[in-house]
């Protein structure tokens, strides 16, 4: 029998990374091999692999024992960071100073510096669906709608809603679910967000060691992902998917098609960056994205990027066109070739776009608005007037700033070296904002291009913040810190102790700023377990056909598989309603609002609705509560379900004569 | 005591590491063992280990099955890869279940486990003969 070597050289005992001529030096050793010095001893080997592992231990056990005390009840305009606690904040804390020292160290350790990216993003992401029953964000449930109509129908239904147009995501969902035994994604929905954030961490480090062969850049740009990572759009939904796998793609890309083969000489807007960079710089400059040749088969990496392509354009609509974007970029200055690799990309997207056309452009529209300014205002950022809003909103601003900071910091490091990279990494991040020149994105268009561009931020702020042999240009430095050149005496102290300060200062600033971005919104975000069950509830008793009419959109409506067979709607959406005192006067213009819609329906009052429409000033304080008690005493509506904290009201059929408008009795609906 | 026992997990880290990822010897036989469990779960729903098994091994397998041909720098990159690839393999193959109007997601599952399967068996017999000077 021949052997068949595995494609692209020896086995992994024995794989190492070509270097080129004026190329980063190889890629260090990750763990082991990397942390016992020459003559070190074994007590001071254990003495220092506890001093790293042991702020790992404390935090995540400072962190542990924080969870029981965090009450997500009656939260305020600030959202849940005040609630988080003391022991909470000291954990993350502990873990960040922790990771940061040894990300610092001669020896960083790979193993510990990947057990402190999961802890930190355990604390970040892992905190909500550990402390609460059910997933956040009303737009999960609405996903979990999709996937639960998949698994009863075996098929897609166009006309239903724009989901069953692109449903690579819910397919994938639908199919686990139903190997896993869990036929309702509301169980295992809530921990989308960590398991997305964490495979993301492990891409952008093999795509920043297969750019900068630096583990300690690399390692440094997945801590910095994870505390910038504040836009909240990894979570259970179409966009974290896609994200992923183009993350993987562009993996795949720079790695196997941005190698020795590749070159700024070989295009013409290449060459024009090349000699633009020489004049500031004074010095030539390399533009080549990995020093590396490709090591797989030519057709099997088309066809892995062809697939993995696929993917995403079958799962989101935007994705693929930012995708296409970057790659061309990276075309255009000749650092990937095939140059008909980005045209193939952009072809699959429009063609899976053109049956669809006709539909998006009429519900959504290709193009929302070319303003960039308009395009950026967000969702949040109009309900800044509460103090809580505002405080979190700047914060969210001030982290973009931080990061930006730091991301032109380490193009200019890489620049100072003659590096080309760093005009191949800052066009990467720059291109997502091409995005607002078209589109609002529902409100999240600024939201996608920070998500878009973090990866690449990331990767250029560990570049500014570590003294990696990346920012060296490739002068390697075994036995100094940092990748540090050798100094002498106090110098060299100083340096050592700016650079520890500055990892820490960097990770300590982003994450104080990242929690109230990140957890400011929860007061509306989170959904309790009633109004979850009351939702269940209503899908499954409801009679068909009839309006479903929450008092905001904020609500997890569409999360069962018979979801297409309800309308559903939000009172406030209509002008009318908002803003002024709401009360008996106004039961009889709901009635006709929800008749409308259908001659039957159901009328929800449901924390995070009401939640949303008090931190978005929608009403006058105690309108909506006042509006509930008249829809109670009239005769038009009749209690369909009542909770500990969420009621629906179905609507009477026919109006009632006037001796029959009087106080609803009996609960007709189930009680819980 | 402390000590030993932090200097324990940091070697038992770093064991998994080089024994279970960067072996693919040991790498491919882990797979095979998640694949049986897997299968095994399935077929004798097992409570809250069914969900973890399926995902692991949806999300390791296809992939895995795909890198065994082709060589990656290090465990990590490899991890990276097989997910992304098992994720796309998984949608790829759903949405061609789907539009056909064929949906038996247990029939995809078998044939994605036994086609992964085969391929890591093919890797496995292969190994100690690359392994050969």
């Amino acid at each position: 029998m021949t052997t068949a070597p595995r494609v692209g050289g020896p086995s992994s005992e024995e794989r190492t990374i070509p270097t080129v001529d004026g190329a980063a030096p190889p890629l260090r050793p990750t763990g082991a091999q990397g942390d016992r010095g020459p003559g070190e001893s074994s007590v001071r080997q254990i003495a220092r692999r506890t001093a790293a592992i042991g702020p790992l231990l404390v935090g995540t056990g400072l962190w542990a024992v924080s969870l029981p005390s965090i009450s997500t009840d009656h939260l305020d305009d600030y959202g849940l960071s005040p609630r988080l606690g003391p022991l909470w904040y000291a954990g993350l804390a502990v873990l960040l100073v922790g990771a940061a020292v040894n990300l610092c160290r001669r020896r960083m350790s790979g193993a510990v510096a990947g057990g402190y990216v999961v802890a930190v993003a355990a604390v970040l992401y892992g905190t909500i669906p550990l402390i609460v029953d059910e997933p956040r964000y009303a737009w999960t449930y609405k996903h979990i709608g999709v996937i639960r109509y998949i698994e009863l129908h075996g098929s897609v239904d166009w006309n239903i809603d724009i989901y069953h147009r692109w449903p690579g995501f819910f397919a994938t969902a639908g199919f686990f679910s139903v190997l896993g035994g869990r036929a309702d994604p509301t169980s295992y929905a809530t921990w989308a967000e960590l398991f997305f954030t964490l495979v993301n961490a492990v891409l952008i480090v093999a795509i920043a060691r297969v750019l900068l062969h630096d583990n300690r850049v690399a390692w440094t740009a997945a801590t910095i992902f994870i505390v910038t990572n504040w836009v909240g759009q990894s979570y259970f939904a179409p966009q974290a998917f896609g994200y992923t796998l183009a993350l993987g793609l562009m993996l795949v890309l720079v790695w196997q098609f941005g190698g020795t083969h590749c070159g700024t000489h070989r295009s013409v807007v290449g060459r024009w960056v090349a000699r633009c960079i020489h004049r500031l710089t004074g010095r030539p400059v390399t533009m080549r994205l990995t020093p590396t040749p490709r090591v797989w088969p030519q057709s099997t990496v088309i066809a892995i990027l062809l697939l993995l392509d696929f993917a995403i354009v079958a799962s989101h609509q935007l994705t693929p066109y930012i995708l296409a974007v970057q790659a061309g970029t990276l075309v255009l200055l000749g650092m990937v070739r095939p140059r008909w690799l980005a045209g193939a990309f952009a072809l699959l997207a429009v063609a899976f776009l053109l049956p669809h056309l006709s539909y998006v452009n009429k519900r959504y529209g290709l193009f929302t608005d070319l303003n960039p300014l308009a395009n950026t205002e967000t969702v949040a950022s109009s309900a800044a007037t509460l103090p809580g809003k505002t405080f979190n909103v700047t914060c969210g601003r001030l982290l973009v700033l931080v990061l930006a900071v730091m991301t032109v910091a380490g193009a200019i490091r890489l620049l100072r070296r003659s590096d080309g990279r760093a005009v191949a990494l800052l066009l990467l991040a720059a291109t997502p904002v091409l995005l607002v020149f078209g589109q609002n994105y529902g409100g999240e268009a600024i939201l996608r291009v920070v998500l878009f561009a973090l990866p690449w931020c990331a990767i250029l702020a560990a570049v500014a913040v570590t003294g990696g042999a990346a920012a060296t240009g490739g002068v390697h430095v075994p036995d100094s810190p940092g990748g540090l050149p050798a100094m002498r005496g106090s110098r060299r102290y100083l340096r050592v102790a700016g650079r520890y300060s500055l990892m820490v200062a960097t990770l300590l600033t982003c994450a104080a700023l990242f929690v109230p971005a990140y957890f400011g919104q929860d007061e509306i975000d989170l959904m309790t377990h009633d109004q979850v069950e009351a939702n269940r509830y209503l899908y499954e008793h409801g009679q068909p056909d009839s309006v479903i009419m929450n008092i905001t959109s904020n609500a997890p409506v569409r999360s069962s598989s018979n979801y297409n067979r309800f309308f559903d709607e939000s009172l406030l959406r209509d002008d009318k309603f908002r803003h002024r005192p709401l009360g008996t006067a106004d039961v009889g213009a709901v009635a006709a609002e929800m008749r409308g819609y259908a001659p039957s329906g159901y009328l929800v009052f449901a924390p995070s609705t009401e939640e949303f429409a008090r931190v978005f000033e929608l009403t006058p304080p105690g309108a909506i509560t006042s509006l509930e008690h008249a829809i109670a005493e009239s005769g038009s509506f009749t209690p369909f379900y009542v909770g500990p904290d969420t009621r629906i009201y179905a609507l009477r059929q026919t109006p009632p004569s006037p001796p029959a408008a009087k106080p609803a009795g009996g609960t007709t609906g189930r009680s819980s | 005591m402390t000590g030993f026992l932090f200097s324990g997990v940091g070697i038992l880290i770093n064991v998994f590491q080089r024994r279970v990822l960067e072996s693919a010897a040991v790498r491919d036989l882990a797979l095979l063992a998640l694949a049986v469990m897997a299968g095994i779960a399935v077929v004798a729903p097992s409570g809250p280990a069914q969900p973890v098994l399926v995902l692991l091994a949806l999300l390791l397998l296809p992939g895995a099955a795909v890198l065994t041909r082709l060589d990656t720098p290090d465990p990590l990159t490899w991890l990276g890869l097989a997910i992304v690839l098992s994720m796309a393999v998984d949608a790829g193959t759903s949405l061609v279940m789907l539009w056909a109007g064929l949906w038996h997601p247990m029939v995809l599952g078998s044939v994605l486990g036994a086609a992964s399967m085969a391929a890591l068996i093919v890797d496995l017999r292969l190994q100690p003969k690359q392994a050969r000077p």
